[in-house]
């Protein structure tokens, strides 16, 4: 084989590894997806989801564990959300060049890959302690939209970002101040994109369980939370928690507990990327 | 007969101030050496210019002469440049609108501004007009369908959106939304309308219909155009300003300087020789 | 009063923007002022150097080496994962693929990153160790191995897509010269395309690295609870992340050393991927002043 021989031959063969390494990745998550339907979907029925967590696995449900996510989905989207999409409008309307605006660039960049945990160790210290608002769904939630914030910001900035200039133009030309140009204007055009960062932030909430273990999320709660000062269980602690059971029942019941869980995550993942095509074709 | 509409908190206006405070009176506009820095480049290197009202002035110039620059001086677009700064007077009727208690948004509802490229709002065509009227905090329905009409009959607009106007802006033709640009500027009722090379991005068709309504607006209006296009400033214009290099060479009526100039650049430009 | 109302609405939403830094200054000053009180109580000599990790024990030990190899181990065998798949992904979705393929699989390999950790962990402790022991007989129930062979799984799309975006932003100039003096698109990529593309790449991979340190549930429930320094992948181990998790779950004084030994590793951990974050914010933006 003379060398253009060869360099065909091993292009070929890279291209055959690219797709197997492409396809890996979905193969497996399927291979993976399936053996949780195969070991949970039978477990699936209504008791399951309301019943109480109990020591006995055919009788424990998922009902505190799912209200309390609920709750916990709730509170995050009610703190995080404006103060991040308010974050986001500022430094892409209102900074200007100057060492504050590059401070906070860095900031926000180097939040975003801070470990979840490190989060959970700041809102022990700080909500749960020295704020005193112990254990609760309140300092859980706090601590969630911490971590959540920079996602939210980045996803507003390039909403934002992609507005064209000429539709600022037109309405400061018409007399409107910088405020309405952003309430009237830009904030419903990047609308779309806005929207699609804070359900795919949300999403990331409700999958998280190291930070709230470190709150104080106990893995056993006996009762769904009634107000945000209550103690609470999240659903991927309560999957953690029957994860860690010797006894084959709990497997089971994870199992089931996590196609919830999956199929949560995944209509808020569908609901995002649909609100980002959406918003995309705009600018078309 | 003043109607009553509640705007803001603040202040009540009556219809009638309303219809007032834009009314098409006399808008001499007066620049008085005038010269403008981008950092440390200057742009405009003093001009003295003084437009009369219910005319149309062409800026006709080479690539790069200052000319879109020099027009944004009216509306003070050029305010968000970084490193923008200006010296001397442009007076509108007699008042300064560089000093600095000037109100800007109120400036801009006096001298409105049509742009290249047509930019409507992604909105409907209705909300694209009445969005002028909305942020000065005018909430009377009727008065706003009353203005939006107008506007898109002055614009030449209504009979093709009429029974169409929840339709979104951006669905239009590009002629259609240049029209509409215009429709939304005119729905304001300012007195001084500025034009950056409104038809350069149109195809002829569109380009003719649109000096057709230049020619109509300068009735009620005081047009300033920016052109690269000289046939253009000649067919529809009063008074011609030539610039070139930042500064101000020749302004004059219009079939003066096309005809007979008196300074050579001028004459130069004009047939081509050079630009 | 147009003017006020304007100023307001610019402060409020300023100070959203400086909650951003109260963040951080909140981190560092939580696991500074609780490590400093560690660091009272323990030397910082014996914490760096001591090879056991046993703060819950009666005979105690605070050397952080333990946990930090744990950490290492199993963020290593991600890599060693994630990497080369990642990037072969990215060379083939970039120069091979039709954009048809690409973009039907760029958001399914998103996919991967969306799955919450806890049902990775699942995956590691109840599927993969125990296909892998059909294997390796003597693997044990929890080790490092399943965690970092799963923990590479879920990092693969940060490997795959950053570096994608990448190698797609290298002007497509570049590779049309090198086709047309008869390069195959294997010598093509790995010759102009990955070198052009290189600092992106390398964001990448200290974004996968950080985010493999950073790991808590995965490894919490798959690698196992027992400090060891070791480099074995068969035996349990335990990460500084799994190792707070191990003490929240537990009954633990506020205030005591036990308490603090969290902070201690935490504030450990910080410093880790604080650097890696800083790092590859600076290739970053070195690298979008190359492209502008």
């Amino acid at each position: 084989m003379n060398s253009i021989q060869k360099n065909r031959l091993k292009d070929q063969l890279f291209k055959i590894w690219g797709i197997a390494c492409t396809l890996l990745g979905l193969v497996l998550l399927t291979v993976f997806i399936g053996d949780i339907l195969i070991d949970g979907i039978k477990r699936i029925d209504w008791a399951f989801i309301t019943d109480l967590p109990s020591r006995k696995a055919e009788k424990s449900g998922i009902y505190t564990a799912l209200m309390g996510s609920i709750w916990i989905l709730i509170l995050t989207t009610l703190i995080a959300f404006p103060i991040g999409v308010a974050a986001g409008v500022y430094l892409e309307e209102y900074s200007k060049k100057n060492r504050l605006s590059t401070l906070l660039e860095i900031n926000i960049s180097n939040l975003a890959g801070v470990p979840s945990i490190i989060y959970g160790l700041l809102g022990l210290e700080v909500f749960v302690r020295i704020m005193n608002l112990g254990a609760s769904v309140l300092a859980g939630a706090l601590t969630l939209s911490l971590l959540i914030l920079p996602i939210i910001i980045v996803a507003t900035r390039e909403a934002v970002k992609a507005v064209p200039k000429s539709i600022r133009d037109a309405s400061y030309a018409l007399g409107a101040s910088k405020w309405q140009t952003i309430w009237n204007q830009i904030i419903p055009a990047s609308g779309g994109g806005i929207l699609t960062g804070v359900i795919l932030a949300l999403s990331r909430a409700v999958g998280e369980t190291a930070p709230l273990i470190v709150v104080g999320a106990l893995a056993y709660v006996p009762f769904a939370p009634s107000n945000p000062m209550d103690e609470f269980s999240v659903l991927p602690i309560q999957i953690f928690n029957w994860i860690s059971r010797p006894q084959h029942g709990f497997i089971e019941n994870a199992a089931a507990a996590i196609i919830i869980l999956l199929l949560i995550t995944f209509i808020m993942n569908g609901i995002a990327v649909y609100f980002r095509n959406k918003w995309q074709k705009k600018w078309k | 007969m003043a109607k009553e509409m509640e705007i803001t908190k603040e202040k009540k206006i009556t219809m009638q101030q309303v219809e007032d405070s834009s009314s098409n009176s006399a808008s001499k506009i007066e620049i008085k050496d005038v010269k403008v820095w981008y950092d440390d480049f200057m742009a405009i290197k003093g001009i003295d210019m003084s437009i009369k009202p219910n005319t149309v002035t062409a800026f006709i110039g080479p690539s790069g002469c200052g000319k879109s620059t020099f027009l944004r001086l009216f509306n003070r677009m050029n305010d968000y440049v970084d490193g923008f700064k200006m010296e001397g007077k442009i007076k509108l009727n007699g008042k300064n609108i560089y000093k600095n208690k000037v109100n800007v948004e109120e400036l801009r509802k006096q001298v409105g501004m049509v742009f290249q490229k047509p930019n409507p709002f992604p909105k409907s065509i209705f909300e694209n007009v009445a969005y002028g009227l909305k942020i000065q905090g005018i909430k009377d329905k009727k008065f706003i369908n009353e203005r939006v009409e107008k506007a898109l009959k002055q614009a030449d607009l209504w009979d093709e959106v009429k029974d169409n106007l929840k339709k979104s802006a951006l669905a239009l033709s590009g002629g259609q939304q240049q029209r509409l640009c215009i429709a939304r500027t005119l729905a304001v009722e300012p007195s001084i309308i500025l034009m950056d090379e409104p038809t350069s991005a149109l195809d002829p068709i569109s380009t003719a219909k649109i000096e057709d309504l230049i020619f109509e607006l300068k009735e009620k209006y005081t047009i300033i155009i920016v052109t690269h296009n000289m046939q253009q400033a000649s067919r529809i214009s009063d008074y011609t300003a030539f610039f070139y290099i930042g500064e101000l060479i020749e302004f004059d009526k219009t079939k003066t300087i096309f005809t007979n100039p008196e300074k050579q650049q001028t004459e130069n430009y004009i047939t081509g020789r050079f630009g | 009063m147009r003017k006020i109302k304007e100023l307001l609405i610019e402060k409020s939403l300023l100070s959203s923007a400086l909650i951003t830094i109260a963040v951080t200054f909140g981190i560092i000053s939580v696991l500074a002022i609780e490590a400093f009180q560690f660091f009272n109580e323990v030397s910082i000599l014996d914490f760096f150097t001591d090879t056991q990790w046993t703060p819950l024990f009666t005979d105690k030990h605070y050397g952080i080496l333990p946990l930090l190899s744990g950490t290492l181990l199993t963020s290593f065998i991600a890599i060693s994962v994630a990497l080369p798949v990642g990037l072969s992904i990215s060379i083939y979705l970039s120069e091979y693929a039709p954009t048809s393929f690409r973009k039907t699989v760029k958001p399914l390999l998103e996919l991967l990153a969306a799955v919450p950790t806890v049902v990775y962990g699942f995956f590691a402790l109840i599927v993969v160790t125990p296909f892998l022991q059909q294997f390796i007989p003597n693997l044990s129930g929890f080790n490092s191995l399943s965690a970092g062979i799963v923990m590479g799984i879920m990092i693969i799309p940060f490997v795959s897509s950053i570096s994608e975006d990448a190698l797609y932003a290298v002007p497509k100039e570049l590779r049309e010269a090198s086709y047309g003096m008869g390069a195959t698109k294997l010598q093509t990529a790995f010759q102009v395309v990955v070198p052009a593309a290189s600092s992106g790449i390398i964001v990448s991979i200290i974004l996968a690295i950080s985010r493999a340190i950073g790991e808590t549930m995965i490894v919490a429930i798959a690698a196992g609870q027992q400090p060891r320094l070791t480099l074995d992948p068969t035996v349990p181990v335990e990460t500084i992340t799994a190792y707070i998790v191990q003490v929240s779950l537990g009954d633990v004084q506020h205030g005591s050393i036990e308490y603090k030994t969290i902070f201690a590793a935490g504030i450990t951990l910080f410093v880790f991927t604080f650097l890696l974050n800083t790092l590859s914010y600076r290739i970053r933006k070195k690298y979008q002043e190359k492209y502008e």
